[in-house]
């Protein structure tokens, strides 16, 4: 019989992280190639969007490819750790990442931008905790799923695990940002996907669910969702120009035809028609570039990726292991969907960036960060194999 | 290769167990987790393969279309403005309303550019538009060494300055010590007499009356009506001017020191001008490319700047048109005219293809206010948004337009704006919401066609319903005029016979606010001057604008009501009393002997002291009066035993704060000390500022309202660098003088709160609003505070009140002939309605020896009817001497006027039967509303008023 790992509680040899049990061979090269292409495809889009010249720091563009390279840097530090520290040290990461998330609702600590207190103005960049707390709040609830076996059956646990979601979900919310407080509840069904909780529960869950809505959409959407919904299902009349943006979106992907237009995009970029070019419609715009050529490789990109980190769940020797997977897979897959889906005019607009392509150092590390606790449980998950030659 | 890798990443029990079908000896969990993983990679796969779908459906199949939209894409956002909500009275008649015109505007960067075609344009549009002349300056012509000269210059061939030439001339006159020197002041003589000292000068300036007939007591027949003006040691006599120049004079005469000379005076003449001139031209520099010396040149002023313009580096004639179009941004839409006549508009469109650059837009919405210049200063005016207006109000985008947060226009650089009152405090409401539509632009950039769809039409603006009746306001306007000028002539007659009466100014201004006690609305709220706030919104010329802010013309633009703070004098001692009965200081059996002043010790000499009279001194005393008595009769010394507090004289502590009588007419004192025992002036300003509502704004619904002032030794050290206080300072607050400011508005809302037994109601401007898609809103009544004092101390109090109307000895009572003061209100064959009021007379300026100011603000504040109060009014005439005599027939009308209109009394008496207040141009009053011939209490003998 196989012995569970259970986080926290590890034989002494294997506590000790270090390089002694670390397969390079197992190092996941497919994973790092999809990941640098794609962000070459997001550095060459912003840089063209952003309508700068392409030598100076003045340019994102330019600057995602610098930000990049330290990510992946950091991305190799986190691989070459043993995963399992990462389960040890999650309840702290997870309280950090609660402790940033309030510190940037603090006016005077946290940036207010267009009526959202979101960031951490760092000079060069800004930090957007929200991104790195998915992460953390991943690692906290992993761990937490993967010490109690099937723990999940009980309701105590079931509930706590909601809890473990929710503080930091609600923190997001009171930025107010709704777009990304709702990846934590992707992050949430993730692992509930990989757990076996009850079926009562989760049918329990769902049954409240349209009670929760309501009261969400009532007391805590602003003006501004609702509006955006509302306009996404044809109820009202479009006021703020949303469904104005996703035309000239769908504009510039449809004229984008099979080459595209090259660099500099078609004509909602050039006429400054199509509206955050670099973050939210950065698909549209590289559509009109690349055409359906490059934007099919860009899919087929991450498509290769998700798989390779649905690999790893399946090779995953702990659960730890595999709910980290799921979940990083859940968050990535899901949020080029909505942001897809968005450009494509197929789902209603929403803020949420497309991974490693969209502007913004803070999503960008996230997934770089992800992706090396991915290569790290690749490169520790055979336990002790030298020993059984 | 492959077949290896399998191996190695199979899990372990399956390498241990390595027998049979991998799928029969997974553990259920595993089989499970294999299953999940199949599921999510198919899903995976199956949804970016919809994606691709999708893309390849978008741009594969659709890619043809999609090109063409794009290549036609050259849309642009343009909003739709939502027009402005209506503002009506009371009754429903209409306060603003949106009239469609003409506008016509200009693109300068549209313009050819060749000169000749371009000045074919604008001379084109000037003759259409009659357009006048402006002389402009460009500051960057100007060489900096002949700056001061350019200056000095325009300041003269516009008539900005005074051109003062000395003559050899002199003249005497027998009343004057001195000799008069002759100076021609821009073609005027000039007198000017030039005393050894300063006390000398105010000897022989206080034997001249106002009008200046009479100078110590003989008639002089002046060559042309004279100006006086005096300031430091000098008399100044300026014959036969305007009210422009004169007041020019009085203000450079006024500043000059003890110790001038007859050159000096000539000097600070011409350099007070020039003075004011430069900082406009300064102040309009920091704003401007090209500064307007004068946007309105007459024909001769044209003709005579053209001759000098050669020795004007810097400085030329243009047109306005012109100097908008050099003065403005190249990319900017600049309005030329709004509320052009139709058939020039239509002339100007038939012609367009020749006028590239000229847009004519027949849908402007332009505000018109039909209730006329009463109603100026509550609705305020909308103009063009100015630059700091359009960014507070968002981000400014590539056209200059504000965007809020959402992304959407709120403002274009030529909209129109709340500037002042309700059509600035109600703006976001008012103004509603633009819409938007999305037009595609023709290669050129002309909108040819708007996007089926994309409109989406604007939110008009709420309409809004005050609670002023238009009638009483413009009956009310009136009233206050010809009462103001009433003073003025009554008081010019009564100093021409009586010479202890002296006008030292004329009143000019003043304010009346009623309200209903009930429910705090408010009835009619004027301040005067009068201003047209039309003016503002079809673009007002320079001149009126300075005209509107200038201290000569009393600042109409000055909303006196709401913005202005005056001491309240006696009209304060009602609230006074009420504080001193609930806090036990007084009660309704004590009584203060007042012999006319008294004198309050000074601590480090007892011997001596401050006088403080009481009004009456001139004729002696009041008897001993109780507190009933003391408001009847307004007595001063009464309420300054119930300012002051007993307390230690100094830190000795060996005597307590105390007066003594003083019978100023004898010079003589009293034997006995009177030791205070009143409420101290921090128990006073708790009443004041925390049981009655002085202190802090009234929360009326109009911008920039001011607070007023209950000092007490913090802020007069705050105020005035670490000033002490003292006992006299307790005692002027008592009777509302000293430090003590109030607005008019808080006047007439604390005695609405002694009419109504005590409930401070938040002024009701606005009841009702009403957007166009939604519900109407009424607006409730509002308690600001319940005034915790003992019903029957309010009652007390309003007693008092009733008798200053109604009593034997009442301040309001009656003429100095003996017939009513309330004639009109009351006259005989009607029912008597009671009143309760309260006379004021609030001392400013400068003080003589004996401690008697020579400005005096006429205040009257009254209720009405007494059992059932259903008006408060408060009545302030600036600079309008006694308020017994000059505010007290004001409200006579004014309480008249509204129950004509509540029906309570039948109209014909004050208001005109067949009245239309929309008759702007139409006096709304009676004849038999007019005041009394000035001067017709002159045989009554000399007066001495509250």
């Amino acid at each position: 019989m196989r012995t569970r790992t259970v986080p926290g509680r590890l034989p002494s040899s294997v506590r000790r992280f270090g390089a002694t049990n670390i397969h390079l061979g197992d190092f996941d090269g497919f994973m790092l190639v999809t990941t640098l292409v794609l962000m070459t495809f997001g550095a060459i889009a912003i840089s063209s969007a952003s309508g700068i010249e392409a030598t100076t720091l003045e340019n994102p563009g330019v600057r995602q490819a610098l930000l990049a390279l330290v990510g992946v840097a950091l991305s190799l530090v986190v691989a070459s750790i043993d995963y399992r520290f990462f389960a040890t040290a999650s309840w702290v990461l997870y309280y950090a990442g609660v402790v940033f998330l309030a510190l940037v609702l603090v006016p005077g600590i946290g940036t207010e931008i267009q009526g959202g207190r979101r960031w951490f103005d760092l000079g060069f960049f800004t930090l957007q905790p929200s991104e790195f707390a998915k992460l953390t709040t991943m690692l906290a609830l992993a761990s937490f799923v993967s010490s109690r076996a099937d723990g999940l059956k009980e309701f105590g646990n079931f509930l706590l695990s909601l809890a473990i979601v929710g503080l930091p979900m609600a923190l997001v919310m009171a930025e107010p940002d709704f777009d990304s407080a709702l990846m934590f509840g992707v992050v949430w069904a993730a692992m509930m996907f990989v757990s076996r909780p009850r079926l009562a529960y989760i049918l329990g869950l769902v049954a409240i669910t349209p009670v929760v809505l309501f009261f969400a959409y009532t007391f805590l959407l602003r003006e501004f969702h609702r509006v955006r919904i509302q306009a996404f299902l044809g109820q009202v009349e479009d006021p703020l120009g949303v469904s104005y943006q996703s035309t000239q979106a769908r504009i510039s992907i449809g004229s984008g035809g099979v080459f595209g237009y090259g660099l500099g995009g078609g004509t909602p970029s050039q006429l400054d028609l199509l509206s955050v070019r670099t973050s939210d419609f950065v698909f549209a715009h590289a559509s009109s570039m690349f055409g359906f050529v490059g934007m099919f490789a860009l899919l087929a990109c991450f498509v290769i990726l998700l798989l390779r980190v649905l690999r790893v769940a399946e090779i995953s020797s702990d659960s730890f292991g595999q709910c980290m997977a799921v979940g990083i897979a859940a968050v990535l897959c899901f949020q080029a969907i909505v942001n897809i889906g968005m450009n494509l005019g197929l789902l209603p607009v929403a803020g949420i960036p497309l991974p490693f392509v969209s502007v913004g150092v803070s999503s960008l590390w996230t997934f770089l960060l992800a992706e090396g606790i991915l290569q790290s449980i690749l490169m520790h998950h055979r336990k002790l194999a030298f020993q059984r030659v | 290769m492959g077949r290896r890798k399998r191996i190695v990443y199979d899990p372990p029990h399956a390498r241990k167990n390595g027998k049979g079908r991998r799928a029969s000896v997974l553990r259920p969990e595993q089989l499970f987790m294999t299953r999940r993983m199949l599921l999510a990679k198919g899903a995976v796969v199956a949804t970016f393969g919809g994606l691709a779908a999708r893309l390849g459906i978008m741009q594969l199949a659709e890619g043809e279309e999609y090109r063409t939209l794009a290549a036609r894409n050259t849309t642009q956002a343009e909003p739709i403005p939502a027009t402005r909500g209506l503002i009506y009275d009371r009754s429903g008649r209409e306060l603003a309303v949106n009239q469609q015109t003409w506008e016509v505007r200009l693109k300068p960067g549209e313009l050819p550019d060749d000169p000749a075609a371009r000045d074919r344009i604008l001379g084109h549009l000037t003759n259409a538009l009659k357009l006048p002349d402006a002389l402009v300056l460009d500051p960057n012509d100007v060489p900096e060494e002949a700056q001061s000269i350019v200056y000095a210059r325009t300041a003269q061939l516009l008539g900005k300055t005074l051109t003062v030439e000395p003559t050899e001339r002199t003249a005497q006159y027998p009343f004057f010590r001195v000799a008069g020197q002759m100076t021609l002041v821009n073609g005027h003589d000039l007198l000017l007499f030039v005393y050894p000292d300063e006390t000398s000068r105010k000897s022989d300036s206080a034997r001249i009356t106002a009008n200046g007939r009479l100078v110590a007591g003989q008639e002089v027949a002046w060559p042309a009506p004279p100006r006086f003006a005096s300031g430091g040691n000098v008399l100044a006599i300026l014959l036969g001017a305007d009210d422009r120049l004169g007041s020019r004079v009085e203000r450079a005469v006024e500043k000059l020191g003890p110790a001038t000379s007859t050159e000096q005076v000539v000097t600070a003449l011409r350099e007070d001008a020039l003075e004011a001139w430069t900082a406009y031209i300064e102040s309009e520099r920091e704003r401007n490319f090209l500064v307007r010396l004068e946007d309105d040149l007459t024909t001769d002023q044209a003709a005579l700047c053209r001759a000098h313009l050669n020795e004007l580096p810097g400085v030329g004639v243009m047109n306005q048109l012109q100097y908008l179009v050099r003065n403005g941004r190249l990319q900017e839409q600049i309005a030329v005219k709004t509320g052009v006549p139709r058939e020039v508009a239509l002339k100007l469109e038939a012609n367009r293809l020749n006028l590239p650059g000229v847009e004519l837009d027949s849908g402007v919405l332009v505000r018109r206010y039909p209730g006329g210049e009463a109603m100026s200063h509550i609705l305020g005016y909308v103009g063009k948004i100015s630059e700091e207006e359009l960014q507070r109000a968002g981000e400014l985008d590539d056209q200059r337009r504000a965007v809020d947060e959402n992304g959407r226009i709120v403002y274009e650089p030529n909209d129109y704006i709340g500037k002042d009152g309700i059509e600035l405090q109600l703006e976001s409401m008012l103004r509603g919401r633009a819409g938007r539509r999305i037009v595609e632009m023709d290669p050129a950039g002309a909108s040819w066609r708007t996007l089926p769809d994309s409109v989406v039409d604007p939110v008009p603006g709420a309409d809004v319903r005050l609670s002023v009746d238009l009638e009483f306001q413009r009956a009310v306007a009136e009233i206050l005029g010809e009462g103001i000028r009433y003073s003025n002539e009554d008081r010019q007659a009564l100093a021409a016979v009586d010479p202890t009466r002296r006008v030292t100014k004329l009143s000019g201004a003043g304010s009346v606010v009623a309200l209903d006690p009930r429910t705090g609305e408010i009835l009619a709220m004027v301040s005067y001057p009068l201003y047209d706030n039309q003016l503002f919104v079809d673009g007002i010329s320079q001149r009126k604008y300075q005209e509107y802010t200038s201290e000569e013309a009393d600042k109409p633009l000055l909303d006196r009501c709401t913005r202005g703070e005056y001491p309240p004098g006696s009209t304060l001692k009602p609230f006074v009393a009420a504080a001193g009965l609930q806090d036990k200081k007084i009660d309704l059996t004590k009584t203060y002997t007042c012999t006319g002043a008294i004198q309050v010790p000074y601590a480090w000499d007892q011997s001596k002291g401050n006088t403080h009279p009481c009004w009456i001194w001139r004729i002696g005393g009041h008897e001993a009066l109780d507190v009933y008595g003391a408001l009847e009769q307004s007595c001063d010394v009464f309420f300054y035993n119930v300012g002051a507090p007993r307390q230690p004289i100094d830190e000795s502590k060996t005597e307590y704060l105390h007066y003594r009588d003083s019978y100023l007419n004898d010079k003589r004192l009293g034997l006995d000390k009177h030791y205070f025992e009143g409420l101290g002036i921090q128990p006073m300003k708790r009443f004041l500022a925390e049981q009655f509502w002085f202190d802090q704004p009234t929360g009326i619904e109009l911008p920039a309202e001011a607070r007023g002032v209950v000092p007490d030794a913090e802020w007069r050290a705050r105020q005035y660098q670490g000033a002490g206080w003292s006992v006299g300072d307790t005692i002027n607050v008592s009777i509302g003088q000293g430090d003590f400011l109030a607005t008019p508005l808080q006047l007439a809302l604390n005695i609405a709160a002694i009419a109504n037994g005590g409930t401070v109601r938040r002024p009701l401007l606005v009841s009702e609003t009403a957007p166009r898609s939604g519900q109407l809103e009424r607006r409730e009544p509002q308690v600001l505070r319940e005034v915790e004092i003992d019903p029957r101390w309010m009652d007390t109090v309003r007693e008092g009140m009733r008798r200053v109307v109604h009593g034997e000895k009442g301040t309001a009572r009656n003429y100095p002939d003996g017939s009513s003061r309330w004639a009109l209100t009351n006259p005989s064959g009607e029912p008597e309605i009671q009143i309760g009021g309260k006379t004021g007379t609030a001392e400013i300026g400068e003080a003589d020896e004996n401690g008697v100011y020579d400005r005096q603000h006429a205040w009257f504040t009254c209720f009405a009817p007494f059992d059932e109060p259903e008006i408060a009014v408060a009545i302030l005439v600036e600079d309008g001497g006694e308020g017994s005599a000059y505010a007290v027939p004001v409200a006579d009308r004014v309480v008249r006027t509204w129950f004509e209109i509540s029906g309570r009394r039948k109209r014909g008496l004050v208001l005109r039967p067949d009245a239309d207040p929309r008759e702007t141009d139409r006096s709304v009053l009676a004849e038999s509303a007019a005041f009394p011939p000035p001067g017709a209490f002159a045989a009554s003998g000399p007066q001495v008023l509250e």
